[in-house]
């Protein structure tokens, strides 16, 4: 029974996804982010839908935004971020460490 | 080719690690090489798989299909390292004695349980699918794929060597102590895969985060230094922990000590029950709630009950009846003349008059004449 209400909870949390929340589109080219700096509204739910037009997988990666993942080589994923409090937060290609950086400005 | 060297390293660190720590679980039981190396298998044959539809994952559930593998994939080794834990309760004086008695040799008549097969797949399965897209694009590339393989091939000799060392540690804990030892810290291993596994729920916008950030020591121990990503993978350190992840944390450390007790006939001790009281409440209490998109509604937690004696003829202490656990309430969609209420709920005994667990289920018929 207590899982049974472990589960219950669980439901309750699922909340509806809102598709009209602003989306931020950032291409992978030769293992580089463009743009590699995106400034992003405070506060607010936004879409990241990331293109990878290399024919090699990159993983999105960003620890201060507790988001990773990874993304076959030409195609795109989507990420949700935030709300987020203003301040800008790293991500980077794991990848392909070295060229693949960004930076996310929440104003 | 250093790089290459570092990412394949950080994706078989994390299974190696868990298939070590199994390993010296399991010391002196028949049959646990051959769950192990079919745990490998099948672990890396679902890799190939994942990978080549990777991006089919991604698209799938509204582009969260990713995320929601990995915290299933993540949750189904929680769910088997607890099923390990109960079963290692049951048969772990045993192996001592007779460990002790052949020495380190398989004991005869002890199987090593399957469960341990399905974890060391899930480990495998979980960092193999990245491991896979990694190693295909470097052989896609084509450019100097000699040096990258051996970049790999480095990588995965380090984080092989790194599991061996453990291993050999723990195989210097004394036979008595040893299974005691690894029961911790497969508790904590799972505690820390269920943080992060909501983790990914929370990307996936199904969790809530219950704040982004609870403290931040990545300038005291970075989790991408070695030893913190040591640390992350086996006791669960997180540098920048997020709300709902300390509490899924204690969380499974509470069900996992009640489950093993509770299985095993003997009562759960009150800090375990405790453990789950309040994350759980905790939880419940943040979620967000939306009623209007719900068929029928579902309120906060309520906590029962407590009996301090008759007002003026307080009991001692040790007679007082507390109970407290979690417990949803809420209401069947009625018109405003009829309405069902019901309540359900799992209450700990928390003092020592009250029972161990008590189940409390209520419905109810409102109506207006």
């Amino acid at each position: 029974m207590r899982r049974t209400s472990l589960l219950a909870t669980l439901l309750v949390a699922v909340t509806p996804v809102f598709a009209d929340d602003p989306s931020f589109d950032i291409t992978i080219k030769e293992h580089r982010f463009t743009p590699s700096e995106i400034t992003i509204p405070k506060d607010t739910k936004v879409w990241l839908v990331v293109i990878n037009q290399d024919a090699t997988a990159e993983e999105f990666e960003s620890h201060s935004l507790h988001r990773e993942k990874v993304i076959p080589g030409n195609s795109r994923a989507v990420i949700r971020i935030g709300p987020l409090a203003p301040g800008s937060y790293e991500f980077v290609g794991e990848f392909h460490e070295d060229t693949a950086r960004g930076t996310l400005i929440v104003k | 080719m250093l790089g290459t060297a570092v990412i394949v390293f950080r994706e078989v660190l994390e299974a190696s690690l868990i298939v070590t720590l199994m390993l010296a679980a399991t010391r002196g039981m028949s049959g646990r090489g051959r769950w192990i190396a079919l745990g490998m298998f099948a672990g890396i044959g679902g890799a190939l798989v994942l990978a080549v539809f990777a991006e089919r994952i991604n698209l799938a559930i509204a582009g969260t299909g990713q995320e929601l593998l990995n915290a299933t994939i993540l949750l189904a080794a929680v769910v088997m390292l607890t099923w390990h834990l109960v079963w290692m309760r049951q048969h772990a004086a045993q192996l001592t004695q007779q460990i002790r008695r052949i020495g380190a040799s398989v004991v005869a008549g002890e199987q090593a349980p399957t469960a341990l097969a399905m974890i060391v797949g899930l480990a495998v399965l979980r960092e193999g699918s990245e491991l896979v897209l990694f190693l295909y694009g470097i052989a896609a590339s084509g450019s100097d794929t000699g040096t990258m393989l051996l970049g790999s091939l480095f990588g995965l000799s380090a984080g092989i060597l790194i599991g061996v060392v453990l291993y050999f540690g723990l195989l210097r804990i004394p036979v008595q102590a040893l299974f005691r030892v690894t029961g911790w810290l497969i508790l904590l291993l799972a505690a820390g895969l269920a943080a992060q596994s909501v983790g990914y729920l929370v990307q996936a916008n199904l969790l809530p985060a219950l704040g982004y950030e609870i403290w931040d020591s990545s300038t005291f121990l970075s989790q991408q230094s070695l030893l913190g990503q040591f640390l992350h993978i086996t006791l669960g350190y997180l540098d920048q922990p997020m709300g709902i992840q300390l509490l899924t944390y204690a969380l499974t450390i509470g069900i996992i000590l009640v489950l093993t007790r509770v299985i095993n006939k003997k009562p759960a001790l009150i800090p375990a029950r405790l453990m789950i009281t309040i994350p759980a409440l905790f939880m419940v209490l943040s979620l967000p709630s939306d009623p209007a998109h719900a068929s029928h509604k579902v309120y906060s937690p309520s906590v029962a009950a407590g009996e301090m004696g008759e007002v003026g003829h307080r009991l001692p202490g040790d007679q007082q009846d507390h109970r407290a656990g979690p417990a949803i309430y809420g209401e069947f969609a009625g018109s405003s003349k009829r309405k069902w209420l019901y309540e359900v709920g799992y209450l700990f005994g928390i003092s020592a008059a009250a029972p161990a667990g008590t189940l409390k289920a209520t419905l109810e018929y409102e109506f207006r004449c």
